[in-house]
């Protein structure tokens, strides 16, 4: 016969990881975050794993985020390897095996879209190289709009009763993030910039609103410049005219001052996520507060 | 393939441009353009299965080769420490496993490495490991570090220093190393808490580590004699309770207690406690400051080898030492990491019936600094300086040292950031 202390062991136990209500969705980044509200409206309860203030290759694991997984019916990241830092070592320890990659209540919301900077060799003599192609999509809105589309599929499959709300959510979003693309471009065109930026964030940023990439101040991915990078990244500047220095908020100003102050070019702080900075705390506002600063509207 | 397309494309742009209304040719580029896309992200995403190496393991190296000099010896080693190489994957949905061979060299300062000696390559690792059990549950058996103390579980060249702490060495025997069997278990509750349990045939990288005797004529002998059959009872049951506090946004606590009882060579148990604060400014990039420490304790009981029995002496005995460390660093520059350690291992003592308490080993100090230069993530340039005091003789006559340490790690291959409490 069974113990029934055991058995009532076992049924607390139980109990305390059951939960009714809203479909439980952690995301890795506040713009995830977003879009699922955007998308979810009230049929879900959704947190993030990191605040937006953080370069994602640097992420402090904390003991709340292994919790929040481990109850979470889906998982949803970047891709790409942009939480290669932290998301697989808190996926496992979380031991909840509804979110693994693979698993139904897993989403790589980078499906589908188009990748710039695959690399052709994978050799870390060209510093830390995300194997899959850069990862900083989210700053392009026109991508984004697929990762939306990908987020209501997949809540759509989680929770087909209200299939029908995300889908029209989605297209609602995507309608408002059309109007705003149209604007933004509007408010960057003839304006000529030409930049450089601390690491590659912005390719996307620059693709979708035809801006010119000059270099970046990290001679290679993950790695500090040195005297003889940072003189060659300045006389490239000169050549093609750079007239802007972009630091991604949680770096450094150090190099990115010297470099704005030798060329002449003008110097903003902007943030790459969503609550990156005091302002950006939806992703339509943190995409405003970089079209500004690029701009040079301030 | 790419050709392919680049060919498609101009093919439909000729055939749109060389038709009718504008409207019409428009619409045409769209719909090319469109379906160009799709070919485009079909080819990446199959681009990216073919990537992801499902039939083979990830390999990953790890290359350690320090120099290092004592003063009171005289003695300048250089040493490829901690040669690695870890092999890692899913066997299917249930179970991974991993192997870590080591062709490994002691670091020991104070004596003169042969200058054409070979490390001995061996098996450091090998273990299976569940992905599938429920209830938060996971098992590992084979050779595995035991998920056992803060820094005992640590490879060599993943310790935030040079030298593993001497009281890790007197106190635990160095490393993890066990062989059995380990159950975790993560219980189902807002706050973080992790419960491990194992049974195994020792812990540590020496098996007998406290308990040796320095007989009349100066020899040092094991005191407690190993069994030729391991009995039952003699397995060793191993526990740990690690817990983990968010302090903030961007500080957080480790907490862990430890305990283990089981030998044989004699009865050991062991007991431990530690810390660790990681504080991380917010929008601090790569800046991170670390404070931890952890201190332990061990007591074998036993019956006396025959090589360490004095005649007419007792037959049973009981040796206890307690040591432990305390690190502080900060990660101040996405390059440069300075740090201190202070270290203590207390003497050794030795109770042996009658013959009362005796103190078999002398105390051992360390103060440390050190400075790390992280040139990437995979690659780290590392300049220590240890002064070393003790109650005997350290080399030379001398009670003091003090040793310089210059280190070049690397990795190579695979790499993944575990979650540790």
């Amino acid at each position: 016969m069974t113990n029934p202390v055991f058995g009532i062991c076992v049924g607390v136990l139980l109990s305390l990881g059951a939960q009714a209500g809203p479909l439980r969705v952690v995301t890795a980044t506040r713009d995830l975050a977003d879009f699922v509200q955007q998308v979810g409206g009230e049929h879900v309860s959704v947190q993030s794993l990191v605040s937006g203030l953080d370069d994602t290759h640097n992420v402090l694991m904390k003991p709340s985020m292994v919790t929040m997984l481990a109850r979470a019916d889906l998982f949803i990241e970047m891709g790409l390897d942009m939480e290669h830092g932290y998301a697989p070592g808190l996926l496992a320890e979380s031991r909840n095996h509804a979110i693994q990659p693979g698993a139904p209540g897993f989403l790589d919301a980078s499906r589908g879209i188009p990748v710039l900077g695959v690399p052709g060799s994978l050799d870390r003599g060209e510093g830390d190289v995300h194997a899959q192609g850069n990862p900083h999509w989210n700053l392009d809105p026109e991508r984004a709009k697929i990762a939306v589309r990908n987020i209501a599929a997949k809540l759509a499959e989680l929770d087909s009763a209200d299939a029908a709300a995300f889908a029209a959510n989605a297209e609602r979003y995507i309608a408002e993030l059309d109007a705003r693309i149209r604007e933004w471009r509007a408010r960057l065109d003839g304006k000529d910039i030409r930049f450089v930026s601390y690491h590659a964030h912005f390719a996307y940023f620059a693709q979708c609103f035809a801006l010119k990439e000059v270099g970046t101040i990290q001679p290679k991915a993950g790695i500090e410049p040195g005297p003889r990078a940072m003189a060659e990244l300045m006389a490239r500047m000169s050549r093609e005219g750079a007239n802007l220095v972009v630091r991604e908020s949680f770096f450094s100003d150090r190099y990115p001052k010297v470099v704005a102050q030798r060329t002449g070019a003008r110097l903003v702080a902007v943030p790459i996520q969503v609550g990156g900075m005091p302002g950006a705390d939806t992703y339509i506002a943190m995409i405003d507060m970089l079209v500004t600063a690029f701009a040079g509207d301030q | 393939m790419k050709k392919q397309i680049v060919y498609l494309a101009l093919a439909a742009v000729v055939r749109v441009a060389s038709a009718g209304p504008d409207q019409e040719r428009v619409q045409a580029l769209e719909e090319t353009v469109a379906a160009l896309r799709q070919d485009v992200v079909a080819l990446q995403d199959q681009s990216r299965q073919k990537r992801t190496g499902i039939h083979n393991p990830d390999i990953s190296a790890a290359v350690d080769a320090i120099a290092s000099y004592s003063d009171a010896a005289g003695t300048l080693n250089f040493t490829a420490r901690d040669v690695e190489l870890m092999v890692q994957a899913n066997a299917d949905p249930f179970a991974k496993a991993y192997v870590v061979f080591n062709a490994e060299s002691e670091l020991e300062p104070t004596e003169t490495s042969n200058p054409f000696g070979e490390a001995s390559l061996g098996m450091e690792e090998a273990a299976i490991q569940t992905t599938a059990l429920p209830y938060g549950l996971a098992v590992k058996a084979g050779a595995y570090f035991a998920d056992f103390t803060r820094l005992g579980r640590v490879h060599s060249h993943d310790l935030p220093f040079t030298d593993r702490p001497v009281s890790l060495e007197q106190v635990l025997g160095g490393e993890d190393k066990a062989r059995g069997v380990e159950l975790t278990w993560l219980p189902p509750l807002d706050h973080y808490v992790r419960f491990t349990a194992g049974v195994v045939d020792d812990i540590g990288a020496e098996t007998a580590v406290n308990g040796t005797l320095a007989t009349a004529d100066g020899e040092e002998v094991d005191a407690f004699a190993a069994e030729e059959k391991r009995a039952l009872d003699a397995a060793m049951l191993y526990g740990r309770l690690a817990t983990m506090l968010d302090l903030g946004p961007g500080a957080v606590l480790h907490l862990g207690a430890d305990a283990a009882q089981g030998g044989n060579a004699g009865t050991r148990t062991l007991a431990s406690t530690d810390f660790k604060l990681e504080w991380k400014p917010v929008a601090g990039g790569n800046r991170l400051f670390e404070l931890a420490a952890e201190w332990l304790t061990s007591k074998a009981d036993g019956t006396l080898a025959e090589a360490a029995v004095i005649e007419g002496g007792p037959r049973d005995a009981s040796a206890e030492v307690s040591g432990g460390y305390v690190y502080a660093q900060y990660r101040m520059t996405p390059i440069w990491q300075p740090g201190v350690r202070f270290d203590l291992t207390e003497p050794e003592w030795f109770e042996a019936g009658e013959a009362g308490l005796v103190k078999v080993d002398d105390s051992r100090q360390t103060v440390s600094a050190y400075l790390n230069a992280h040139l990437s993530e995979f690659n780290r340039l590392r300049a220590q300086v240890n002064v070393v005091s003790g109650d005997s003789e350290i080399a030379n006559g001398q009670d003091t040292d003090t040793q310089v340490f210059l280190q070049w790690t690397v990795m190579l291959g695979a790499h993944k950031h575990d979650f540790i409490p």
